[in-house]
């Protein structure tokens, strides 16, 4: 098979040319940059009229107007939301990464600010939330009614089934509320105080996972390319060995290298805990969650979590350059946490790289791949953040870069 | 249903390989198209730049190796849904809903064309196969899809039979996709010899009733890379 496609890859890159002009390329063109969002083939008559626009195009620009236009007639369909954004979305909602072809509302959060084109920085703090529009009256498998509760996944289970057979569509079935009127849980921070995050990111563990998943999604690095063996030590706390293995130079080569600046931003996440027994999320503010402090005697000199005072120690060091907010160094709990990382000059970089990643399906990127990167970012910055757009936008940009 | 798509899915599967092999060797001319699978053609790696980026920006003019980079994916378990729903009108529902279900561990996850399994083709056309068993058998679909096709009697004429098939289900010809007139002779082909196999004795007989021919065309069009990539 893996010779199969490779020669199918082949064959179709060592053919003759086509001019750049003639219908098949533009068809060829519009077709990704229509594919690309909606998951589904354009209708025949319509691909036929956007390829003769794209024929008839005089210059870049105008190719480029005529594939903004297919990309913003492709994000009206339901199926941009029901399976692109999806795939965009669900790896960031679960440790492994996976598609899971599920809904709850970490993901509905991320559906429905993308529909909206609301200022996606909210994602990381916002008093905002999305639940299934109780007019749908939505029902479960046995065909007894559901509704939201922030104890349990159902109606988001009902919602995703019945919008996986057509019954009802995915997007507009959400309905934007204000967490604060809705969870009952005492503080709102966008997806970090989702029943769908907490689930994942608060049970078990240690707290610190929030931390290394938001700088993977929303910074665009995992934690070795953030170590820093510069920065002090104080805040990292005693369940990490200082001499593993009887080896004190390990530590100081490579596990206080992200835990001096790990470990004090998820204090951010001190109160914050997942019960998966009752499936209810909790927060307890002036008591830390006992596991941010358990196996205290693997270095009882180790630092002691006593609130959610998070401090960003990589603001000097190797990873000053990433941008942070200079009015962002501490705070209290996620919310402010999440706006400092929001903040950052590097989340609308990482933005453009995972949406085109998404739409261009490209993880290796060149040179112009780079450039489009760097265009895309600017403008997603300039247009108050609006995802939808950074989707149309990227799918212009790698469809026309089919053709040379 | 179950029973039908296996008595069906491995002609169709043979069906589905052969297209692909058309997409491989086909002669036809594909222009500039960039089509190195993803990750393929780069392996300077990702950016790991700094703000500070943005005001030194150079714009590098990409290497001639760097033209082949646009990517072609394959489409997810949740993306062959949305598609088959949208050319056959048929929901995911029913016994398409079972089938999708009992293949799901088995479709697509990933986008890297080069991941792709056998076992991933077989799910995906059977699959399709459940999608044209229920496209063939509703009579208002079928009319609406395929109006000069008649599904009561066996195609008298199997080119132009295919020909309706893949013109509906693969649109205008492009640049990525495979040689018309050779996916139309293979799909002719099923056609014929669907024609005078009759699946369910196992026995060479007259009369394979015309919706289970179509079934078998259908699926091995919805299989094909035309539709499976993007």
């Amino acid at each position: 098979m893996k010779l199969l496609t490779t020669g199918l890859m082949l064959g179709l890159m060592t053919s003759q040319a086509y001019a750049r002009g003639e219908l098949p390329v533009a068809r060829t063109v519009v077709k990704t940059a229509y594919q690309r969002l909606a998951s589904v083939p354009p209708a025949a008559a319509q691909l036929e009229t956007w390829a003769q626009e794209f024929v008839d195009a005089k210059d870049a620009a105008a190719e480029q107007a005529v594939l903004v236009k297919v990309a913003t007639d492709a994000v009206t369909l339901d199926t941009f939301y029901s399976r692109t954004v999806l795939n965009f979305a669900e790896p960031e909602t679960n440790e492994g990464e996976q598609l899971t072809d599920a809904l709850n509302d970490h993901t509905a959060l991320i559906v429905g600010m993308i529909r909206d084109g609301v200022d996606y920085r909210q994602i990381l703090y916002g008093d905002v939330y999305y639940i299934p529009n109780p007019a749908l009256a939505l029902t479960n498998e046995n065909g007894d009614p559901v509704q939201y509760s922030f104890d349990n996944n159902d109606v988001y289970d009902a919602l995703h089934r019945q919008a996986k057979q057509g019954l009802v569509p995915l997007a507009s079935s959400l309905m934007p509320v204000a967490q604060s009127t809705q969870t009952n849980f005492p503080i709102q921070a966008g997806m970090f105080t989702t029943r769908g995050y907490a689930s994942v990111f608060y049970n078990d563990g240690t707290n610190r996972a929030p931390v290394r998943y938001t700088f993977m999604h929303y910074i665009c690095r995992d934690m070795e390319l953030l170590s820093d063996i510069t920065r002090p030590d104080i805040y990292i706390r005693r369940d990490v060995d200082r001499t593993p293995g009887g080896d004190g130079e390990k530590f100081r080569t490579e596990c206080a290298g992200c835990h001096t600046g790990m470990d004090p931003h998820s204090k951010a996440f001190s109160y914050l805990d997942y019960n998966a027994e009752d499936g209810v999320v909790t927060y307890t503010p002036g008591e830390p969650v006992v596991k941010v402090n358990r196996n205290n005697d693997t270095f009882p000199n180790g630092y002691v979590v006593e609130d959610d005072t998070w401090l960003n120690i990589w603001y000097e060091g190797s990873n000053s350059n990433l941008g942070w907010n200079p009015e962002m160094k501490s705070g209290n709990g996620p919310k402010s946490w999440g706006e400092s990382i929001a903040t950052t000059s590097m989340f609308p970089e990482c933005m453009a790289q995972r949406v085109y990643e998404t739409v261009c399906l490209k993880e290796e990127l060149d040179s112009r791949d780079r450039a489009n990167l760097r265009k895309l970012a600017q403008s997603f910055e300039a247009d108050s953040y609006n995802m939808k757009n950074l989707f149309i936008n990227a799918s212009a940009a790698c469809a026309v870069n089919l053709v040379k | 249903m179950r029973i039908f798509s296996t008595q069906f899915s491995t002609v169709a599967i043979v069906l589905g390989l052969s297209l692909l092999g058309n997409a491989c060797n086909s002669s036809k001319p594909k222009g500039d198209v960039n089509t190195a699978a993803p990750g393929a053609a780069d392996q300077t790696g990702v950016d790991q730049g700094t703000p500070d980026d943005a005001d030194q920006v150079v714009e590098e003019a990409p290497a001639e190796e760097e033209v082949f980079t646009a990517s072609i994916g394959v489409k997810n378990f949740r993306q062959l849904t949305a598609t088959y729903e949208t050319l056959t009108g048929v929901q995911l529902q029913g016994d398409v809903l079972a089938e999708y279900e009992s293949q799901l561990s088995s479709l697509p996850t990933l986008v890297d064309a080069s991941s792709l399994s056998s076992s991933q083709i077989s799910a995906i056309t059977k699959l399709a196969a459940a999608y044209c068993f229920a496209l063939s058998n509703d009579q208002a679909l079928r009319t609406e899809k395929f109006p000069n096709i008649d599904f009561a009697n066996p195609p008298a004429d199997s080119t132009g039979f295919a020909t309706d098939i893949l013109d509906t289900f693969y649109g205008p010809e492009d640049m990525l996709q495979g040689d018309r007139a050779t996916d139309i002779a293979t799909i002719a082909g099923l056609v014929d010899y669907l024609n005078t196999v009759d699946f369910n004795g196992g026995e060479v007989t007259q009369g394979t009733p015309a919706t289970n021919i179509f079934t078998g065309g259908c699926a091995a069009a919805l299989a094909g890379p035309e539709i499976v990539l993007y």
